[in-house]
């Protein structure tokens, strides 16, 4: 997968945890660990907002794209 | 207080059509039960029959028509296997709807074998049309002059083509609802 969910780091850098995360974006803690690890397929444009408001960020700052090719060079 | 009311309607549809086909589930095994016991009849008292319905006719029937009855009974037979897959494979769906998933590729699945089912019972029941046709013709001339007229209707029919077509067009419906559901269950 090239685009990457960066939610783990952004928790890490607001010192939040995922438990705390969900109830304020009200979403389960299986959603938003399906998330975190990688294995949704899509994300709604109001969890997006949520996360964002919550965790005070870009939505580039939680989801970047990183090229296979450039990964395997690098 | 209408949303209940619809509610209630399509529970009733859901019961009635569960009873329906569990009753029309045992009648397809009555009837096979009731085929597979004509076979060894015919192969015994089969010379008794022909002896007996030979009668009503001009001239004694050749044993022949006991062959062909016999491999009409086995095509009757293969329709009715073809009957319960087709019955068994709509409860399933009908279970499924009942649990509230019915969009899944199994029910495409099952969607599409009984379209196949239905296609081949009508080729069959084409047969069987064509079996009677021999059957009569080895029969011969009755005796009162009467011709003999065959109740019920054989062979291709044009709501059984549209209904083949109706599962095989459903059956990509519902894998396409199966696929738009995987995309469902996996958006955040």
């Amino acid at each position: 997968m090239t685009v990457q969910v960066k939610l783990d780091d952004l928790l890490h850098d607001k010192r939040m945890t995922l438990t705390e995360l969900a109830e304020r974006v009200d979403i389960t803690i299986a959603n938003l660990s399906i998330l975190k690890t990688g294995k949704a397929k899509a994300i709604r444009f109001s969890t997006l907002e949520a996360i964002c408001r919550e965790l005070n960020c870009q939505p580039g700052d939680l989801l970047t794209f990183e090229d296979a090719e450039d990964e395997s060079t690098a | 207080m209408t949303n209940i009311a619809t509610k209630g309607e399509e529970d009733l549809v859901l019961k009635s059509a569960r009873l329906l086909l569990g009753f029309f589930r045992i009648a397809v095994i009555f009837a096979s039960v009731i085929l597979i016991l004509s076979l060894p009849i015919i192969a015994i008292f089969g010379q008794d029959i022909l002896a007996e319905v030979g009668e009503q006719f001009v001239n004694l029937p050749p044993t022949a028509v006991l062959w062909v009855s016999a491999g009409f009974v086995m095509v009757m037979l293969l329709i009715m296997l073809l009957s319960y897959f087709t019955i068994d494979r709509l409860r399933k769906i009908l279970a499924s709807v009942r649990e509230g998933d019915p969009f899944n590729r199994t029910n495409g699945l099952r969607l599409r074998g009984m379209g196949i089912a239905i296609f081949v019972i009508q080729i069959l029941s084409g047969l069987l049309g064509a079996l009677i046709g021999v059957i009569i013709s080895l029969l011969g001339e009755a005796k009162d002059g009467e011709q003999i007229t065959v109740a019920g209707e054989f062979g291709l029919s044009l709501s059984g083509i549209l209904l083949v077509l109706l599962l095989i067009i459903l059956a990509r419906v519902f894998d396409r609802g199966a696929d738009m559901r995987d995309e469902l269950d996996g958006t955040i």
